[in-house]
């Protein structure tokens, strides 16, 4: 039992020899004072003189005595409750020789009770009046603790989940695993969220799904594990970000749209070509079939050479679309590289009739990124575009562009740098171009490499110009390797050959 | 002796069904890929009575084809064709004596009829 034990040692007739310390403070008087003073009269208050009289008695006798419970007083008459005991004492020839008298002070164990209470008391309206809910599970997984903000987060009084798992609180995939989750933890001690911080899904009482940000912390009671979880229920954020890359996604798509204009006489240029040949090897048919005695394997090599050229008009219709649908809003894992062609391709026509010779090079076993594609494709196709147009206006006779991607380590990611060999950017500060409305051409509107920067920005990464050595400037886009979510985007590609 | 029609134009689909259309019409073609091949088969002597010529091409487009011709001295009776209509090029191209242009993708009549009045205009003039 906890509190003070209180000893007082008396003669076989009561008479008081020694009070230890803990006595001596609790009725207030030294032993010296004590000494002598028949005990029963002494420590008890008037009702239990006799009790503590018989008790002293049956123990100076040799008898076992039952513990009594009652109240002590001190010098000035104050009443305190006590646990107490008698026990003989022997000499060493066997003979009875004095009486011990030993009390439990429960009125210290009582305040050591209140402040534990108080000290509980506290914590738990701390935990009411956070703001983020507070769990806590132990070992098992079954819930401890549950407080008042947790309640509102999902739903639940806390008697409705106290001593239940955990897992009730979270949807699948994350139910079915966390109990296997908890115990290999246990086991291997190696950690995938304790400590950190992440973003999960959690369950309402009402069955909804809503995103929550997790962290959690252990500690141990008593040789065993609790783990503290706060939760920090976090829809409104998300549906803000949300809100943001919709309207990001809208302006990048107006720019898009804004572009068709520019790319559209080479899209038809593109069309246009299997067109004429498709109704040159048509009507050439016609009017062959017409005159009588067909070449068959002529005919069906004309065919052929049609359904290839529709084939070409498709492609091109396919691309088309791509560009200019709205983009998606869940961003793919994908190569950069593949972007890189596939902005090469929209920009074919412009490319051949300016005589551009491009280099692209790009390393084997590129880690694939999570990005909107279709925009990330529109940054490169305004980057390649410009410095079409800016070798052009400036007759450059070999006109050149090169497309580098590299993986960068330090930060981790990937950067594809588009070099041109044209006039460069002469006396602006190279990060004036990314500024809205800031143009070189007479027709621009000075959205091109400002829409660009949005785009980036929306995706974590990084934009900027330079100086080509010689001659010209260099644009480069760096994306970051990993994401939100843990790098879960993250996946690694192998590629056959370079 | 059938009319020669020469076609200059880098897509090779497209040359090869236009000769097939041309020979059709009962003329003879031959096609080259780039200005610089029809040049090199002109300077051999290799005369068409008409060219068709695009106007887009890498290297030497077809308006800077005819302003060689031009400064060449050599008078031959060129339709152009183009996917884009009414541009700066087209201009360039009309000036250096183009008369007839066609409009990618464009219909035999519409070619077999260009021909007619070029050659025409080439034997009048």
């Amino acid at each position: 039992m906890p509190g003070k034990v209180l000893v007082a040692i008396a003669e076989l007739g009561g008479e008081i020899l020694s009070l230890n310390h803990h006595c001596e403070a609790a009725i207030g008087l030294s032993s010296s004072a004590a000494l002598g003073q028949l005990v029963w009269t002494l420590l008890p208050t008037a009702e239990f003189v006799e009790t503590m009289r018989d008790g002293c008695r049956a123990a100076a006798d040799g008898k076992d005595v039952a513990d009594h419970s009652g109240k002590w007083q001190t010098n000035h008459g104050a009443r305190f409750a006590v646990d107490w005991g008698y026990h003989g004492i022997r000499g060493a020839s066997g003979t009875m020789g004095a009486i011990v008298v030993t009390g439990y002070d429960l009125g210290a164990v009582r305040r050591v009770q209140g402040e534990a209470r108080e000290m509980l008391d506290r914590y738990q309206s701390i935990l009411d009046t956070a703001v983020d809910g507070i769990l806590t599970i132990g070992e098992d997984g079954l819930i401890k603790s549950f407080n008042r903000a947790a309640e509102r987060i999902f739903g639940y009084r806390a008697v409705e989940v106290l001593g239940r798992n955990v897992s009730m609180l979270m949807p699948q995939p994350y139910r079915a695993e966390h109990d296997d989750y908890l115990h290999n933890y246990l086991n291997s001690r190696r950690k995938k969220i304790i400590g950190l911080g992440r973003e999960v899904e959690g369950l309402r009482k009402d069955g909804t799904v809503f995103p929550l940000e997790l962290s959690v912390g252990e500690v141990t009671v008593s040789g065993g594990h609790v783990f503290t979880g706060i939760i920090r229920d976090i829809t409104d954020r998300k549906q803000v970000e949300s809100e943001a890359r919709r309207h990001q996604d809208d302006l990048a798509h107006l720019a898009r749209v804004h572009s068709m204009g520019d790319l559209a006489a080479g899209l038809a240029h593109e069309i246009n070509q299997p067109l004429t040949a498709i109704l040159g090897h048509a009507r050439a048919w016609v009017r062959m079939l017409d005159a009588g005695n067909p070449d068959l394997i002529s005919l069906r090599d004309s065919m052929e050479k049609i359904a290839h050229q529709g084939e070409r008009a498709a492609e091109v219709i396919r691309r088309l679309r791509k560009y200019v649908e709205r983009g998606e809003m869940e961003r793919q894992p994908s190569d950069l590289s593949a972007s890189v062609s596939e902005a090469l391709d929209l920009l074919q026509h412009e490319l051949k009739v300016e005589g551009v010779h491009v280099m692209v090079k790009s390393p084997a076993g590129q880690p694939e990124i999570l990005i909107d594609r279709v925009q990330i494709e529109q940054v490169l196709v305004n980057l390649v575009r410009n410095a079409i147009q800016a070798m052009t206006e400036a007759h450059i006779p070999s006109p050149e562009l090169e497309l580098v991607t590299v993986v960068t380590e330090t930060p981790c990611g990937v950067c594809v740098s588009v070099r041109d060999n044209g006039p460069g950017f002469g006396a602006t500060a190279p990060d004036q171009l990314f500024a809205p409305f800031f143009t070189t051409k007479q027709d621009g509107l000075g959205q091109g490499l400002s829409s660009c920067r949005r785009i980036v920005d929306a995706h974590g990464g990084r934009i900027w110009a330079e100086p080509n050595r010689p001659r010209g400037a260099v644009f480069s886009l760096w994306l970051p390797l990993s994401q939100a979510q843990g790098g879960g985007g993250l996946r690694e590609v192998t590629r056959l050959g370079a | 002796m059938p009319r020669v029609i020469h076609i200059v134009d880098d897509d090779e689909p497209v040359r090869t069904a236009l000769s097939l259309l041309l020979r059709s019409f009962g003329w003879q073609a031959s096609a080259f890929g780039s200005a610089r091949a029809f040049l090199e088969s002109l300077r051999q002597g290799d005369m068409p009575d008409c060219l068709l010529l695009d106007l887009n091409m890498p290297g030497m487009n077809g308006a800077e084809l005819m302003e060689a011709l031009a400064s060449m001295r050599v008078w031959v009776p060129v339709i152009i064709m183009t996917g884009q209509r009414d541009s700066p090029l087209e201009a360039r191209a009309r000036r250096a004596g183009a008369r007839e242009v066609l409009n990618k993708p464009f219909g035999d009549e519409e070619l077999k009829a260009s021909i007619e009045r070029a050659l025409a205009n080439a034997g009048g003039g």
